[in-house]
């Protein structure tokens, strides 16, 4: 019989096996351009580590998509100040760089819970309730929250369209 | 609604997993070296505990107004326990590693200085010197590449006149020890004890990822680091790789090939001197007469960073038959062409690609500029076609 922390090892190798693909496709959503996808999942798991081992969670999926949407929030602030402040330290002339616009550059501008909430909602069919658990919210804030980032989107989505049409 | 989901999907399927083992195996790490420093942190006595507290305080405070005034210019440190392994997948690019490689977060008028797998970023007037024939007369700062004490041995550096910041990059001669002390856009970086260190007074980083050692002694020196990043070499060998994006088709010389529609094609009749590409203005095809004069040229004082990093591509109008020398670094067959790419001694900048029909031993040589954006390159050797 192991000890009580080798049980608990595996118990959550097994478990984080099964909900890592879930887990690193949303982390992928979320994440500041910046941020690797994997490096958040595991700085959420860092911060969830160092309160229980996983199998103690009741969802340790949910506590870590919710410490994921606030750790990606963080950094979008973090990196968002660091560029502004660049930018006005920076000299007058710029590298000339050949810009590459990608159609997802429309999902990169909404803030992480919104591209959460969308990917939710739209990709996992998640109800509003369940998407408000994940958030940290309630349904209705969810619902709110999820139709103006589609507002938000639909509005870029034709912009783009009118730019590229004849 | 399907054309989001469709974006959607492809966000989520961004990048090469790490994989569900490696990920938390690194997790438990960071969580067990930050429960060992609370340990050490709780062990200590009530008498130096006050003491301890007062300084944390102080430090917070220093580290508050450096952060503040630092923040104009330079790029915040990272928790050194982190652990990334982001340039360790093979041939994959993370977004933030493209990110860096455009120089999307450098202060403004900065340009790229490559030397083998890696990137920095450094202001437009410092020199880069590579061989000791390259003198640094009156420069603010430079960037050694490659054997420092070939470089520094420049006979004719008046007193005085040498430059005031410096930037090794060479190949990585010793394993890193310990752990990693910053973790920058994936790369992990171990740190040279000062008597490894080439540079006197330098700071020195082993990067085992890159395969080299970077050292500093530059004012600069944080936010020339956090500038790390891939080459235009590393980027445009996985984009050689991948498929040719649309451009303006040109068929000329036994080769067709795709270029950005900015570009102009040109048959000089002499050549410009000190190096490949030609022309500083707009990015061009040279096509490569028999005839066409190399003027004598005197020996450059030095290179600026500014021109270090060109697009262009140059052609011969004709077809080298034979065997080649050496080995390429790649390789690619599509349809009915063989595209042999090769290093070109000395030069971080360019490669060399030969491009022949299947089973012909006629090859059409290139030189291809790598430039600031090394997916320009890379897409322009993903399009070769040898038409003869």
């Amino acid at each position: 019989m192991p000890p009580d922390g080798e049980q608990h090892v595996s118990s959550d190798d097994v478990l984080f096996a099964v909900i890592y693909p879930a887990l690193r496709r949303f982390a992928a959503v979320v994440r500041p351009v910046e941020i690797d996808a994997d490096d958040l999942v595991q700085e959420a798991l860092v911060r969830a580590l160092s309160v229980h081992s996983l199998a103690e969670f009741d969802d340790p999926g949910a506590y870590l998509r919710t410490t994921m949407v606030r750790l990606a929030s963080n950094h979008r602030r973090r990196l968002g100040r660091r560029h502004r402040a660049l930018q006005r330290a920076a000299a007058a002339t710029a590298v000339s760089v050949v810009e590459y616009p990608s159609d997802l550059d429309d999902l990169r501008r909404l803030s992480p819970p919104d591209r959460a909430v969308i990917f939710l909602s739209v990709v996992e069919g998640l109800a509003y309730d369940e998407i408000g658990a994940v958030l940290g919210c309630s349904a209705q804030a969810a619902r709110t929250r999820a139709s103006r980032a589609l507002r938000r989107l639909r509005a870029d989505m034709m912009e783009e369209n009118r730019d590229v049409g004849p | 609604m399907s054309d989001l989901r469709d974006r959607l999907e492809v966000l989520a399927e961004e990048g090469t997993p790490r994989g569900a083992t490696r990920v938390l195996a690194d997790a438990r790490t960071v969580t067990q070296t930050r429960a060992d420093n609370t340990m050490l942190r709780r062990r200590r006595p009530t008498e130096t505990r006050w003491v301890a507290v007062g300084a944390f305080v102080f430090a917070i405070g220093v580290v508050a107004s450096i952060a503040i005034i630092r923040d104009a210019t330079d790029t915040p440190t990272r928790d050194a326990t982190r652990v990334s392994h982001a340039a360790s997948r093979g041939t994959a690019l993370t977004a933030g590693q493209l990110r860096a490689h455009l120089g999307r977060d450098v202060p403004a008028g900065w340009v790229p200085v490559d030397a083998g797998k890696v990137r920095v970023f450094v202001p437009p007037d410092w020199a880069v010197a590579t061989s000791s024939g390259d003198c640094l007369v009156d420069r603010p700062g430079v960037v050694m590449i490659g054997d420092w004490t070939k470089v520094s041995q420049c006979p004719t550096i008046p007193a005085g006149q040498a430059p005031r910041a410096e930037v090794w990059i060479a190949p990585s001669t010793t394993a890193p020890s310990g752990p990693a002390v910053k973790v920058v856009h994936g790369y992990r970086l171990y740190i040279l004890p000062p008597a490894e260190s080439a540079v006197a007074g330098s700071v020195a980083y082993e990067i085992p990822q890159l395969g080299i050692t970077l050292a500093l002694n530059a004012t600069q020196a944080d936010t020339i680091i956090a500038t790390l990043a891939p080459s235009a070499r590393t980027v445009a060998l996985i984009y050689a790789t991948r498929q040719a994006p649309n451009g303006h088709h040109i068929t000329t010389d036994g080769v067709r090939l795709s270029l950005p529609r900015s570009w102009i094609v040109t048959t000089p009749n002499t050549f410009p001197c000190y190096g490949f590409p030609y022309s500083t203005t707009t990015p061009e095809l040279v096509r490569i007469t028999s005839d066409a004069l190399v003027p004598s040229c005197p020996p450059p004082l030095y290179f600026t960073a500014a021109t270090q990093q060109r697009d262009g591509v140059s052609i011969e109008t004709s077809a080298r038959v034979g065997t080649l020398a050496g080995n390429p670094i790649l390789v690619i067959n599509h349809h009915a062409t063989t595209v042999q790419i090769y290093d070109v001694g000395g030069a971080a900048n360019v490669f060399d690609v030969y491009v022949a029909r299947a089973h012909s031993s006629t090859h059409h040589a290139l030189t291809v500029g790598l430039g600031l954006d090394g997916r320009v390159a890379g897409g322009i050797i993903a399009s070769l076609e040898a038409t003869r």
